[in-house]
């Protein structure tokens, strides 16, 4: 009995946790954001809306010469049902002695093959 | 390219030139038929009475090193100022406004904004003083396209624009351009960029970005202390200059008449200088306050040459 509730409740989680997913666009925002710190060109393409693929060059430069860049409290949530994901945090970079600071911000997000993608800050 | 419209105006120019006591070839009442160059921007302006200046003496090198090596204007590049300039006002953009871009090279009020301090002395340049004068508002702000660790690669990235002054989606250099309405910028990128391919693409995207908004893009060559991984951008520079006749500050020649390059012990930076008083020796030993000097030049040479016709 024990073994079928807690199947039973292994499966629900399951089933609540793919559904979710889809539907909360800052997850991707958050894994985006971190690829462009890393410069991961891979998970940037992915995740990039297709409007902004003109800019995909850009965009996995944006850190590229810049030392030790790294997210530092990130903590992205999306504003209501809408299609803007407001993020706090900032990312934060050396250059040599000189230390520059990248506040995070609100974003567009696009539903793009079944997948949110990020699509630039929002106006 | 320069067409009369009419020979009264030959007349016009030297009857008003005489009456003012100035030179012919600077003087103009009249409306010019400007040709710009650049595709579907043909322009027709005035240039007024107030713009007449007469030519002064001046120094014809800094420290032995000709102005014209230092500050390369040819007569191509001449042209196309006055299409350039001309296309910008007839964006809209401020006759009397200049603006900056570039690294921590000359970030921290240290590039022209020196000359906006009080109690300047200009010395044996004192013939820049109309200049100072008619752009003192350029001198007396920050700009927002000069950020710390800036390369050729991020100057077109709103990632990297002062999100205080800029809108979302806006670079640095689309954002101080809204703000200052700029017919000059002055661009002193490349301290950074140690992939030099990457530099000359992305120079060339950012002049091409400049000169589309009707602003003169200036290029500055920098000074390469021993051990400089980004040599090889200042050929880049001139380069590029030349390719889309643009004026060049080849500060790197007058750089070199001064100790240590001009530079400070990190062998990036310049070192600076007490007060804007050229009568002082010591500021031609100065990177900072010659590299000022230098682009005080330029920027007179370029608004004489953008205000008159040859």
């Amino acid at each position: 009995m024990i073994a079928r509730i807690t199947l039973f409740l292994a499966a629900m989680v399951m089933l609540l946790a793919g559904c979710s997913t889809p539907a909360d666009p800052s997850r991707n925002v958050e894994t985006y954001l971190t690829a462009r710190v890393n410069r991961d060109e891979n998970t940037i393409r992915r995740l990039l809306c297709s409007e902004l693929e003109p800019q995909l060059e850009q965009e996995a430069l944006t850190f590229e010469g810049v030392n030790g860049a790294k997210i530092e409290g990130m903590s992205c949530r999306r504003d209501g049902d809408t299609d803007r994901v407001i993020c706090a945090g900032k990312v934060v970079a050396d250059y040599g002695a000189e230390q520059n600071e990248f506040p995070l911000g609100v974003y567009r997000v696009k539903q793009e093959d079944g997948e949110w993608k990020w699509c630039g800050e929002a106006e | 390219m320069l067409r009369r419209s009419s020979p009264f105006v030959l007349i016009a120019s030297f009857a008003c030139a005489v009456l003012l006591g100035l030179p012919a070839q600077t003087s103009q009442a009249a409306p010019y038929t400007i040709t710009s160059p650049l595709p579907g921007s043909v322009s027709i302006f005035t240039l007024n009475p107030y713009q007449l200046r007469p030519a002064h003496d001046k120094p014809a090198a800094i420290n032995a090193v000709p102005l014209d090596q230092i500050v390369v204007i040819t007569p191509a590049v001449k042209a196309n100022i006055r299409a350039i300039y001309a296309s910008g006002l007839k964006n809209g953009n401020d006759p009397r406004a200049f603006s900056t871009l570039g690294d921590s090279s000359v970030a921290g009020g240290l590039f022209l904004e020196r000359f906006g301090e009080n109690d300047t002395h200009l010395g044996d340049y004192t013939f820049l003083t109309p200049t100072l004068q008619a752009f003192d508002h350029s001198f007396k702000r920050t700009s927002a396209s000069v950020r710390i660790g800036l390369h050729s690669w991020t100057a077109l990235n709103p990632v990297w624009a002062d999100k205080k002054r800029c809108e979302p989606n806006e670079n640095g250099i689309d954002c101080e351009f809204r703000l200052n309405k700029p017919s000059i910028m002055f661009i002193h990128l490349g301290a950074n960029d140690t992939a030099n391919n990457v530099f000359d693409k992305n120079m060339r995207k950012i002049v091409e970005h400049v000169i589309e908004a009707g602003v003169v893009p200036v290029l500055i060559t920098k000074a390469d202390g021993p051990g400089s991984k980004t040599r090889a951008n200042n050929n880049s520079m001139r380069t590029i200059a030349g390719a889309y006749h643009v004026p060049l500050i080849d500060f790197e020649k007058l750089a070199s008449t001064l100790p240590n390059l001009g530079l400070g012990p990190d062998q990036v930076h310049m070192t600076n200088f007490n007060k804007v008083d050229y009568r002082q020796p010591a500021l031609f030993r100065s990177g900072h306050a010659m590299h000022n000097l230098a682009a005080l030049i330029a920027l007179d040479a370029i608004w004489r040459t953008a205000t008159t016709i040859d």
